[in-house]
Formats: C-alpha cells, structure tokens, sequence
C-alpha cells in the first residue's frame, strides 16, 4: 500500500495539486465527458453487468437491482452470469474486439490492465469526492432498501414515489464508508493516480478444518509452515489409511504468489523486467512441496479432480479423505458439513500457514467491478449510480457475507452499527453459521492483505506460476523445466 | 323466472337489512383482528333457526373428512344407502371460499381450517336440502347443502343449531355463490354484504396468516403439486408441509391427504445455504418452502429456496411455522407402510378430485388419477418383511456414488423393489458394505423392516435410503 500512496502522491504533485487521502486529484481534466445537462432521467436506459455470481449471491443481486431500479426507474440493468472469473475475463477480451462489450464487470485489476490494451476502463477520479463532478446531482426516488417500499424524507412509508435531488458523485460522507484496504486496490493498476475498480466484495484465504477430529487428537491449526510440515507428519501417524491426505489447497497459483509474498522472493513487477519468479527462492518451495506430496501430505484441486469431473478440497474435507482445506472465504458454504448422512464433524476456519508470524501476508480476493467507457454518456452514469449504490449498501454487503462468507467492503465500525449484520455475525459456529465465522477470521486478518502488481500480461503470469506448481506435482516435468517453460512462454507471448 | 325475481326480491331486502344494521345495532359480538372496519355487527346466524318441521329433507351425519372450506365429505348416521357410495359429498349452498386443495389461494386454508375448526368436535351436525330433494351439483356426486352444527359445549337443542354456510359467509371467508337465490337468501345475502362493507378476511387488507403466496408465485398443496407437477415445472412454488427426511444436499418435505390418505411430498434442494435456512428445514419441523420447481432425470424437486436472513419479514422468504417439539415427531403419518406391489407401475391408482374454476367463475370437477408411486413420490414410507435377493444387487464400483448399494429385496407374495443407498459410513471412514446385510454364515439378513423415500429410475419406482439405521433385521 506505501508503494501505491507513493505514487499518487507523486502524479498529484506533477500537476500541482495534492489529494487529500486516498481521492482523486483536483484539477485534473475530466476523463469522463459529462453530457449537458447531467443524467437524463427521461431516456430509457439499459445496462448490462457481467459477473460469476452462483445462485446464492443473484437471488439477492436480483432484489437489490429492483430496488435500484425503483430510484431510477428509467435504468434497467441486465446481468449476466459467465461462471467463473476466466469466462467473464475472456468474453469481454472477446467482445472488446467488436465493439460489444457490458458497461459493468466483476474484475480482477488484473483483468482491467487486459482491458485497457484497448483503454476501455473508465476512470472514476470523476466521481470521486473531490472529483470534476461533485457538484452535480440527480433526480433520485427514495426507498427503503429493507422493505423495497417508497419513503419520504424523513424515511417514513410514502404511498407515492418522493424525489430528492441527489449528488451524481461520491458526497465525502459516502467515499469514507469503505474499507480503506479494499479502496485502495482500485488504483492498483497503472501509475496509481487512478481509480479503476470498486469493491465488491472481499474475501481471502483460510484453513477449513476437521475440528472435530483436531480436539480429539489435541491437534491445532498451523501457524507457519514448518508447522503444517510436522502437522501432517503427526496426521500420517493417527491415521493409517494410505488414501487420506492432511491438506488440500484448492489454487496452485494463489499457493505460489502468497509463498512468494510471504518469504520476499521476487514474483512480477508492473515496471521493468516484469516476470521475476524464476529464482532459486521459489524453486526451493516448489521443490519441498514436492516432496511433501511424495509424502502424501497434500493434495491440489488439480491432483483430485478427474477428466471433467472438478473436485475441490472442500469436497474432501467433507468427505473425511482430508482434514485440511485451504480455500477462499467466499467458498465457505461449500466447507459446511450439514448433511445429516455424512459423518458429522465440526468445522473450524484458521488464517494460511505464514514463513515468519510476525509479518504475515495473505492474499486479498473477491470481486472488484469496473466501468466500461461507451459512447452514449448516460449509460456510463447509469453504470456509476448503480456500482455506487450496490457498494455502499449495508443490506446487500450484508446479504453477500450471509450467503458465501465473503467480508464486506464497507468500514467494520459501519457495518455493526447495521443491526442485521452484527446480529448476524455474533452467530459464528462451525457448522450452520460458519460463513460468519469465516467473515470473522478474515476480517481479524485485514490488515495483511497484499495484492499483486497488476500489468497486461500479470493475469497469464499468474496462469503460469499455476501450471509450473501443477506440472511438478503431476510428474510431467522437473522443476527447473516447468519454471524455464513458464518464463519462456511469457516472454515469448509479452515480449513487447 | 320465479327464481330470478326471487334473487331481485332477495338483494333489495338485503339492502335495507344492512343499512340500518350496520349503523345502529347493539348486537356486537367480538369479530377478530382480520382487518373488519366496522364495530357494530350483527351475528346473522345467531338469529336463523333450524325448522325441523319444514319440508326440507334433513340428515344427521358425521364427518368423514374435510376438504376445503366449503366442502365436506360426511358420513350418514342412518340411511346411508340414500346416498351415492353411501356417504355424502357435502358442497355448501351460497358459499364459495377460496380453494386450498390444489393451488391455494389467499383466505382458502383459513377457510378450510375454521370449517374444521368449527365442525370438529361439534355436538350435533345435520345437513339440509335446500327444498324437499337431496340436490346434486353438475358431478351427480355432491349434494347441494345447508350445514348445521350445535358448537361444542352446547346443548344439544334445536334452537342451538348454527348455520355454517351463512357463518362463512358473515366471517368474509367466502364469496357470493348464488348466495340469495335459495331459501335462507335474505340472511345470506345480509351476512354477505356485512362482510363486505366491514372488510372482513376476503374483502379487505388484513394479511391471512396460513397463506404463503406472493408476486410472482403460487401458493399450492403438496398434493396439487403432485398432481399437476408437470405445470408447475420452472415456475415458482410456495408449498407447506413436514420435513421429513435429509440427505445429500435435499431435504423432503410431506403433507398427510385425508381425502385420498396419502401423503404427498417433493425433495427441496437446499444446495449451500447457510444460516438460519438450514436450521428451518430441520427434519420435523412444519414449514413453509419457496423455491422453484425443476424436473430432474424424470423426477421433480424444489430449487432455489427463496431465503434471505437479513430481511426477515420479506413475504417470499421460507418459513418455519412450527418448531419440531424434543424428538423428531412428525404429526402426519410419515413413513406410511407400503408394499412392494403398491410401488409397481401400473398396479395400484390414486384418486383425487380438484376444482377447477372457470372465468365465468363456475365450478367444475377435475378428477385425476396417478399411479401409486407417482402419487407418493418423495415422500417416505416403511417396506416390511422383506428379503434380498442376489439377482440385481450391486455396489456402485466407480465415480461419486462408489460404495453406494442397490439392494433387490422381494416380499412374501414374490413383488420385487430395489432399495438405492447412498455412500452410507460408518464412525470414521469405513463404508457400509453387502457384507452388512449377511449373516455370519453368509446367508442374506431378512429385513424386518426399512424406512426409505420413494423415488424413480429407469421406469421404475424404488426406495432412497439415506442410513444404515434405516433397515431393522430380523432375529
């Protein structure tokens, strides 16, 4: 985060002005064009949204769109689910090429540095608090967000629609509200003078694990990895059956970037020689997890699934052929174990093992949305009112933490003084309740969030420090081999 | 003509019985909260009387059991024989309440439930004849009928007797129905208009408690479900019942059917909710599901249960009506008892007679017929006294379901059904094996008794067990 706020700073001081905190530059040109006369509330206008939302998250997603669109009722918004972050990356990469592409995505900053080979991401310094538009308002129906009815000023039931005029930007009061970490990675791409992204929502990486099984046996969750290495050694010995494995980690590559955050090797770097990973630091932990898995210590997503049957740790954890998943927050109801016909175990979530404690990193996840430049300016603002809307709401951050674990965007102290959510979170247990346990643990875990550098070409570094982990533990190649491959590959595809 | 003047005569009479009533009467009885806007009521059928004496014909009866709100099978207590199939198909004259047999609409189960409420138990029930024949309807089967009932408690004295239909009628829980074309018209009609100008239940805003439908869905019983399953299939359901099993990501929700006595019950897939959800569709609890219906290799659940736990009061959300009380009772009749004969396609039929209305708003019969299996699927019954047989019994070898068992049992009458277990564990890892189910000397264990879900594959109907502690061996 230094290294970001550095870099505003700097952009800002170029041309005179210094922003205040984490806000855009005053002064600086508006990137985005506003139309005369601001948003025209008589044009019907539809936009679409391209996310990977499973069933869980869009029936709420559908409930809070409606609500949206009582405010302004001449927006529609259409959304799309394109199943996992690869389909909503590739289909846009797609569509950019012809001209049709959605005017929101769930995105990773990865993904809006693909985009923006072909400059397509707004920047929404515009619409940030001291931003070129903070003194335009617009039409704006009140609604009770609970109860989906109209509301008057005061907030009381109001049989007829009641309009307010409304900022169009971020008032001070709003841009506060969010969690200043997850703020903060909307500028991760670029020179950092600019805000690409939103929060969405958040999550990171835990350990789900049999806790059941670890009272029994007086086990507890590893703090490091030397930890998890004698762990499974005692595992091995309580639990004989050669087709258990201690550990599961569902993402070979979130595995290799967090072993290289935490222990300070080299993995990319937005400027310069961008593909660093290839160095005798990251080699050694590829290599001693080899041999972990020679030892049957762990086992991958990758290594468990078959042809196109996909199976993930979590799956195994409830099974009982596992006692270790390390997975994302915003998977957690996938680690429940509620099925009356399985065996029964309670589950307890940990933070991932770290190299040195007392600086710990985990990886920061979870959705971050971006607004696609288009020609008609009233569907960018559509865009806007609605991403803003959805992301400073209580109710649906609320919803999202519910239903998948995910943590909120919003400050802590704003989100308990929302009654539902601190009721809600206060239930944390390790079967019926373990998405707020989840939300727990991450949120207690904030402030070791990293992001990595985000460039064109970093989302297909990422794919390939994935394979490299994948190709060593499947015995199809050595491990100098699969990194070598990896670089070249990437040079080979980036080399402009 | 006589008939149409006397409907004329009836509305003006009724018309100057309501007004001053409703302006100027003491008789008050207390009305419940149901949204009524007026406080001075007249109980209109505390002022009819039951003639004994008058040319109607009149039958003693009990209840054999109830259907809806304004219709009640009963049993004859002399002169069965008077009757088609010796027992009475009671349909209420002047009242029509909202159905709740089929598709349940708002105000049917309150209506269906004070008609129960109201008979059972009474002292005294007579039906009468609107004149001096026992009248049927367009089916030939259902008598056209007044029902009168001596409340429990009461003495049983003819100046006791009440008048359910009008009672309907005056409580808002029905509509007009050639309400003041028949001899108690004047009071019917009265009772009506009262209803409506107080905005009782039907006509007014008031929320029915036992109604779970909304924008966008139907509110429907297990049984009509069932039986029209296929129309329903993408489309949004509001349904209630007992939980009655859990397994593999589904539960099962039932509902006892007197008419047909049989239970009907879909599977509601609940997925990966979490929270408060999960501990609602706990088995024993009475709940309420919104979810939509899929159909599922030929078999039909309920996905995409409508939940969301941080608006609590949202009228889509499912519902726990009544908590399961210390063991997991159910007070339906779960695990009813079968046989494997019952569950062959094609062998034993179940009857069931709905109401279809038209936009004239007559009514008309709509009698269908299911296969026994079909009619109970997903529900859970008890196969007893059966044995295994080594002819189609198999482990599953690969894929998710290795280690899951299709065991081919046989009765005594030689009728064969397979039993389809899950992957069933014991403590730890180990799986239940066909090993578990023999005897030491290697001989098949005779089930004294299992509890399973019926389901269907491959053209045929057969048992989901979902433990080991389903099956009961014998000695």
């Amino acid at each position: 985060m230094k290294k970001k706020i550095g870099a505003l700073f700097i952009a800002c001081a170029m041309i005179g002005t210094v922003a205040v905190g984490f806000s855009g530059c005053r002064g600086a040109a508006p990137d985005f064009e506003m139309p005369e006369g601001g948003f025209d509330i008589n044009k019907p206008v539809t936009i679409t949204f391209y996310h990977s939302m499973g069933a869980n998250l869009r029936t709420s997603l559908d409930e809070h769109i409606a609500i949206f669109e009582q405010m302004f009722p001449n927006i529609t918004v259409e959304h799309t689910n394109l199943g996992d972050w690869n389909g909503v990356r590739d289909t846009i990469i797609t569509e950019l090429q012809g001209g049709n592409h959605p005017n929101i995505a769930y995105c990773y900053a990865d993904h809006v540095a693909d985009y923006n080979v072909a400059n397509a991401v707004l920047s929404l310094n515009d619409f940030l608090a001291d931003g070129a538009y903070n003194d335009l308002t617009v039409p704006t129906v009140l609604v009770d967000v609970e109860t989906a009815e109209y509301v008057d000023e005061e907030g009381n039931p109001s049989d007829e629609a009641v309009t307010v005029e409304r900022p169009i930007a971020f008032t001070q009061e709003e841009q506060d509200m969010y969690n200043p970490i997850y703020f903060e990675e909307g500028y991760e791409f670029g020179d950092g003078s600019k805000m690409y992204t939103l929060p969405w929502a958040k999550s990171t990486e835990v350990i789900f694990y049999n806790k059941t099984f670890f009272d029994e046996h007086e086990l507890t969750p590893p703090t490091t990895w030397d930890e998890m290495e004698a762990l499974c050694a005692r595992i091995k010995e309580i639990d004989t059956n050669s087709a258990h494995v201690p550990f599961g980690y569902d993402s070979e590559e979130n595995w290799f970037i967090t072993m290289c955050e935490q222990q300070g090797s080299p993995y990319t770097s937005a400027t310069g020689d961008k593909f660093l990973f290839d160095n005798a630091e990251n080699k050694a932990f590829v290599t001693r997890f080899k041999e972990w898995q020679d030892k049957k210590y762990f086992t991958t997503s990758t290594l468990a699934s078959t042809g196109t049957n996909t199976v993930y740790t979590s799956n195994l954890l409830l099974d009982g052929t596992l006692y270790m998943s390390i997975g994302s927050t915003g998977g957690t109801s996938y680690n429940q174990n509620l099925s009356e016909d399985k065996v029964p175990f309670q589950v307890g979530i940990a933070p991932v093992p770290q190299i040195d404690p007392a600086h710990p990193k985990m990886i920061s996840q979870g959705p971050s949305v971006c607004i696609f430049k288009d020609e008609d300016p009233q569907k960018v603002l559509a865009s806007w009112l609605f991403v803003k809307f959805m992301t400073t709401n209580p109710l649906y951050q609320t919803e999202v933490a519910m239903s998948n674990g995910y943590m909120p965007v919003l400050k802590q102290e704003i989100m308990n003084e929302f009654p539902t959510y601190s009721n809600w979170v206060q239930k944390a247990n390790g079967s019926t309740y373990l998405t707020a346990q989840a939300v727990q643990v991450g949120m207690a875990h904030e402030s070791d969030y990293f992001v990595s550098p985000a460039f064109h070409g970093s989302s297909d570094a990422r794919d390939q420090v994935g394979k490299i982990m994948q190709q060593v533990f499947g015995n199809t190649k050595t491990v100098d081999q699969a990194f070598k491959d990896a670089l070249d590959y990437l040079r080979a595809q980036f080399s402009a | 003509m006589k008939k149409h003047l006397k409907i004329f005569a009836s509305l003006l009479c009724a018309v100057a019985l309501v007004i001053p009533v409703l302006v100027g009467c003491d008789n008050t009885p207390d009305t419940p909260d149901v949204g009524g806007e007026n406080d001075e009521f007249v109980d209109y059928v505390d002022k009819l009387k039951l003639d004994m004496n008058s040319e109607t014909k009149k039958q003693e009866v009990t209840v054999k059991f109830f259907i809806d709100g304004d219709t009640t099978h009963f049993n004859p207590t002399s002169n069965a024989s008077t009757f088609v199939n010796n027992y009475i198909k009671a349909r209420y004259l002047a009242v029509n309440t909202p159905e709740s047999t089929g598709d349940v609409e708002k105000w049917g189960k309150s209506a269906s439930n004070f008609t129960h409420d109201t008979l059972d138990g009474a002292e005294k029930i007579i039906v009468e004849s609107d004149d001096d024949h026992w009248n049927v309807d367009s089916t030939s089967e259902r008598y056209l009928l007044w029902i009168w009932y001596i409340p429990k408690g009461k003495a049983v004295a003819d100046e006791n007797y009440r008048n359910l239909n009008i009672e309907l009628l005056q409580n808002g829980y029905g509509r007009a129905s050639k309400t003041a074309d028949n001899r108690y018209g004047e009071t019917a009609l009265a009772a009506l208009m009262q209803a409506q100008a107080s905005k009782l239940r039907i006509y007014g805003n008031a929320k029915d408690p036992n109604w779970f439908g909304g924008d966008g869905y139907a509110a429907v019983t297990l049984k009509g479900l069932r039986f029209h399953i296929a129309d329903y299939v993408q489309r949004p359901v509001s349904v209630s019942g007992y939980i009655t099993a859990k397994f593999e990501s589904s539960v099962y929700i039932e509902e006892y059917d007197e008419e047909t006595d049989v239970s009907y019950g879909i599977a509601v897939y609940y997925g990966y909710k979490t929270g408060a959800i999960v501990e609602i569709l706990s088995v024993g609890n009475y709940v309420n599901v919104v979810g939509t219906v899929g159909e599922f290799n030929g078999t039909y659940q309920i996905s995409g249960v409508s939940y969301n736990e941080a608006r609590p009061t949202l009228v889509s959300n499912s519902k726990l009506i009544e908590k399961a009380e210390g063991e997991k009772s159910i007070p339906t009749k779960p695990f009813a008892e079968v046989s494997a004969a019952d569950l062959a396609v094609g062998t034993r039929k179940v009857d069931a007679e709905f109401t279809v209305t038209n936009e004239d708003g007559e009514e008309t019969p709509d009698k269908l017929t299911l296969d026994y299996g079909a009619a109970i699927m997903d529900t859970s019954v008890t196969l007893k006294n059966v044995t295994i047989q080594d002819d189609g019994t198999y482990t599953t070898k690969n894929g998710e379901s290795a280690g899951a068992m299709s065991i081919v049992v046989k009765d005594e009458n030689g009728n064969q059904i397979t039993l389809r277990t899950i992957v069933m564990k014991k403590d730890g890892d180990e799986k239940y094996t066909l090993d578990d189910f023999k005897n030491a000397d290697g001989s098949w264990k005779k089930i004294k008794s299992v509890k399973g879900i019926v389901d269907y594959y491959e053209g045929a109907y057969q048992l989901a067990i979902w433990s080991y502690s389903c099956f009961e061996f014998a000695d």
